[in-house]
């Protein structure tokens, strides 16, 4: 472990995004974020772990972070194409599924959930070219509410559907 | 308040290229690499637990205060002792680098000492003491 000229040096323990029998952990997301993948039951998995395992003095819990680039969004120019994330829309009602299981089965302290992003915006090195909004803000006159944005809004207590509008902006 | 603080692996102390491109200023003759990287680990960690305290001792705030982690849920790919030490070592050197401090005991994973020896700096007493609970709560990047 303590051999430094090992390429693996310091972590020495490694990783795949695969099953056991070799399928891959979940769909995956844009090719430009090679490192996401949707996978439910795992947030329910690891707000478990957290709390109960590897930190277990933690009295909350919030999942600060979490969202999907929708593959290819990107590239796309017709708005009737983009509305329909179904991946997206996919991720956020499952993640949200098992995000209540880790409250009401699992018995997580899970005070918070924070959907990344309200809006496309710029993503590190790829730019535009890798979306997360769950509003479309990039291509159009118009910001709509894709089908992602309809399960984040109708699944949620607090607030109202009221308040996640169609919203109008001007192309800059 | 949020501060990501694991970037200091791949955010231009250890490596040069992401996201600026190139290396960040270099501190004491500490120009890239390991050392580097848990440098900048080290002082994050701290700076973020000043702050916390001045928050909440001076400032008397209202809200809370945590450090968001970007950390990948890792499972052993069998039973054996080996792949359950390995994952354990993956969240070692992942969330348990800045976490086991805050919720722990006040200092680094035992195997990031072991491994690392000198190349980990080490806390004062007083520095585990004022790391230690300086996070009200814990957020998590799904």
């Amino acid at each position: 472990m303590s051999n430094s000229s090992y390429p693996g040096y310091p972590e020495c323990a490694g990783s795949v995004s695969t099953a056991p029998d070799g399928f891959p952990i979940g769909p995956s997301g844009d090719n430009g974020v090679s490192w996401l993948y949707d996978t439910p039951t795992g947030i329910r998995r690891f707000l478990k772990h957290i709390t109960t395992v590897l930190f277990p003095s933690v009295p909350d819990i919030m999942v600060s972070e979490f969202g999907f680039a929708e593959p290819f969004e990107g590239q796309q120019t017709s708005l009737n194409t983009i509305l329909w994330d179904l991946r997206r829309a996919d991720y956020y009602q499952s993640y949200l599924d098992n995000i209540l299981a880790s409250i009401y089965y699992d018995g997580v302290n899970v005070t918070g959930a924070w959907g990344w992003a309200i809006f496309d915006n710029f993503e590190w090195g790829s730019g535009t070219s890798v979306r997360f909004g769950l509003q479309v803000s990039l291509q159009s006159a118009l910001c709509e509410m894709g089908c992602g944005a309809n399960y984040f809004c109708s699944t949620s207590t607090t607030p109202p559907s009221s308040v996640c509008p169609r919203l109008v902006c001007s192309r800059s | 308040m949020r501060t990501r603080a694991n970037a200091c692996t791949s955010g231009n102390w250890q490596y040069s290229y992401y996201p600026a491109g190139k290396y960040y200023p270099a501190y004491n003759n500490i120009t890239g690499g390991l050392p580097a990287r848990f440098t900048c680990g080290h002082y994050t960690l701290l700076a973020h637990a000043k702050v916390a305290k001045w928050y909440h001792n001076t400032f008397k705030g209202r809200g809370r205060i945590t450090f968001k982690n970007s950390g990948n849920y890792f499972e052993p790919n069998s039973t054996s002792a080996a792949d359950v030490e390995s994952a354990q070592r993956n969240y070692d050197y992942s969330l348990g680098w800045f976490n086991d401090p805050v919720w722990n005991d006040g200092d680094y994973p035992a195997s990031l000492r072991d491994t690392l020896g000198d190349l980990l700096p080490t806390f004062t007493d007083e520095e585990k003491a004022l790391v230690r609970g300086s996070c009200d709560f814990f957020a998590i990047d799904g």
